[in-house]
């Protein structure tokens, strides 16, 4: 089950309208991202094959999905969508559903059970499609699409239209797809908070074009994009991994690429990941080494730029050992007493949020 | 009282609907989901039965199906028969005549189903005629009943065209209809009652299954 990558180079034009995207997709989750209407669903139905006007080439490891020689039909590309609405067929109960895709699955993928049990669906089985609730259908569907043994997944707004509980409860399940069952996601939202705590890269889309894609955490700390993500506190994203586990003080002890932060709220075992983000105003500073503070958190810093923000605020962007940087922003005043100015070296005192673990 | 014309009506009605599941099945659903420009036309064409008198297409089937006519004659030289007067011409007659009571139905009720449900029978690795069989037909499941029962039903009432293309040979192309008309002519009111009838009584049974049936239609599923 090697994952070979998926590269598209892509234009639709409509009246009013015009898709224009390329990339390569690797592997694991990427997060197809963008307000609404500009264009993510139509990008997901040029790559199944299901828009006749899209132009362009399509490229499946050797494989050639779209191109000058011609196209291959959606039914012979390895490819699953699951629709925003489910679409399961309401002619056939949930175990029918399941049959058709399995049925007609294309080269080898996940088994059976391991979708039954994965995505919790043996007790959904006989119901009926109109039967099942909004997070059943999107269950369901889900395992359908897998049954049929794509290498890549598209997913159309997997969580919109699902209660905070039933998000919460599908999340784990799409974030641990790529891992299980060697199938690599894209998937559309408009939500930065599914992002976050999705996907490992993202596409970044605005009217028809696709503006960019990077490693999620690139992408959320960089000043450039926060307009696109309706960011309006500056933030960095920092990658961890669980190191060790306080449990007499229910800490978690996290390596990230500023250093090893400590926080609480997690219960995954030692190696798992972990994403933190750590917004401006949770950026303290201080000239000395911090000894009695209530937060557990401080990191050597050096001033890297200083821009004024607005009348009397300026924001301030810090290098946190070799990769890592920082936003904070502190007062005019502030800047005069700590003598703030490019290469200064001084302490920072963060407090990180937990954004998602991947179990 | 003779039952001859019922069964040939009954044997007339069942070849006639199967003729036209098979041809008009296709049809429909190239009405329903083509893009040609040739579709409205097409459209129209189908829909001539519903307003034109029946004679005019008898008028027009009986040119065509003559022994000396552009149908009728390679039949003759074939299979040694004529059209007219026949059984045979009976059924090339009541397959037009009958055409929109099964294409229509059943292109509405592929309408109804548009293309999603394809579209997703595509994405779980089904071929187009896969996915019209398996998804597109069950789906579909109320229009073929009313086609069935709509063309069965009017094909059994049919009296102007099959009288002019296969006049009324006892045992060959005496159907109820002309049966009924016959026993009129022949004052013989009694057996004109027990044939009136009965096909009134199974036409409003036929239309009352319909109407039931499609009153309780699920939602999602068009007709």
């Amino acid at each position: 089950m090697t994952a070979s990558p998926l590269e598209f180079d892509l234009t639709l034009e409509r009246p009013g309208f015009r898709l224009r995207a390329a990339d390569r997709l690797e592997s694991g989750i990427t997060a197809l991202f963008g307000p609404s209407g500009c264009g993510k669903t139509t990008l997901l139905r040029c790559l199944a094959g299901l828009e006749p006007a899209c132009q362009g080439r399509i490229r499946h490891g050797d494989q050639h999905w779209q191109g000058p020689e011609g196209r291959l039909p959606p039914h012979r590309r390895a490819v699953g969508l699951v629709f925003q609405d489910t679409r399961l067929f309401p002619h056939l109960s949930a175990r029918e559903n399941l049959d058709f895709a399995e049925r007609r699955r294309r080269g080898d993928g996940p088994g059976r059970a391991e979708v039954i049990d994965g995505l919790g669906l043996r007790a959904l089985l006989d119901q009926s499609p109109a039967a099942l609730s909004g997070g059943e259908s999107q269950r369901v569907a889900l395992g359908r699409a897998l049954l049929a043994g794509p290498r890549i997944l598209l997913l159309d707004e997997p969580l919109s239209g699902l209660d905070a509980a039933r998000q919460s409860e599908i999340m784990p399940l799409l974030r641990a797809i790529p891992e299980r069952f060697g199938v690599r996601l894209l998937v559309v939202t408009h939500a930065c908070h599914e992002v976050l705590s999705l996907a490992n890269r993202m596409i970044l889309m605005q009217a028809g074009q696709l503006i960019t894609q990077a490693p999620v955490s690139e992408l959320f700390s960089a000043p450039d994009y926060w307009p696109f993500l309706g960011l309006t506190e500056p933030a960095v994203l920092w990658p961890g991994r669980v190191v060790a586990r306080d449990n007499d003080w229910g800490l978690t002890t996290l390596a990230t690429d500023a250093g090893r932060l400590r926080v609480s709220g997690i219960s995954a075992g030692s190696g798992a990941p972990v994403m933190l983000r750590v917004s401006a105003r949770d950026v303290v500073l201080s000239l000395e080494p911090p000894m009695a503070t209530s937060m557990l958190n401080s990191l050597p810093v050096r001033v890297e730029t200083l821009e004024t923000e607005r009348e009397g605020v300026v924001r301030v962007r810090l290098a946190v050992g070799h990769r890592a940087a920082l936003w904070t922003h502190v007062t005019r005043q502030s800047v005069a007493a700590l003598r703030l100015e490019p290469g200064r070296r001084l302490h920072a005192l963060i407090r990180p949020e937990v954004l998602g673990v991947n179990h | 009282m003779n039952l001859t014309p019922v069964w040939i009506s009954l044997q007339l009605a069942s070849v006639t609907v199967a003729v036209l599941l098979v041809l008009g099945t296709p049809l429909a659903w190239w009405l329903a989901m083509g893009r040609s420009r040739w579709r409205v036309a097409v459209d129209a064409v189908v829909a001539l039965p519903l307003v034109l008198p029946p004679t005019v297409l008898g008028f027009y089937m009986l040119i065509l199906l003559a022994p000396q006519g552009p149908v009728g004659g390679p039949w003759l030289a074939v299979t040694g028969e004529t059209l007219t007067f026949s059984f045979a011409g009976l059924v090339i007659t009541s397959v037009l005549y009958s055409l929109p009571f099964v294409v229509q139905p059943l292109r509405d009720a592929f309408r109804g189903i548009g293309p999603r449900p394809l579209e997703t029978a595509a994405m779980l690795g089904a071929n187009r005629l896969d996915a019209f069989l398996t998804v597109a037909c069950p789906l579909a499941g109320r229009g073929f009943v009313t086609a069935i029962v709509l063309g069965f039903a009017h094909t059994l009432g049919e009296f102007g065209a099959i009288l002019m293309v296969g006049g009324s040979l006892p045992g060959e192309t005496r159907t109820v209809a002309i049966a009924i008309y016959e026993h009129v002519e022949t004052l013989d009111y009694a057996a004109a009652h027990a044939l009136s009838a009965g096909l009134l009584v199974f036409s409003f049974v036929a239309l009352l299954a319909i109407y039931t049936l499609n009153g309780r239609r699920r939602p999602g599923v068009g007709l």
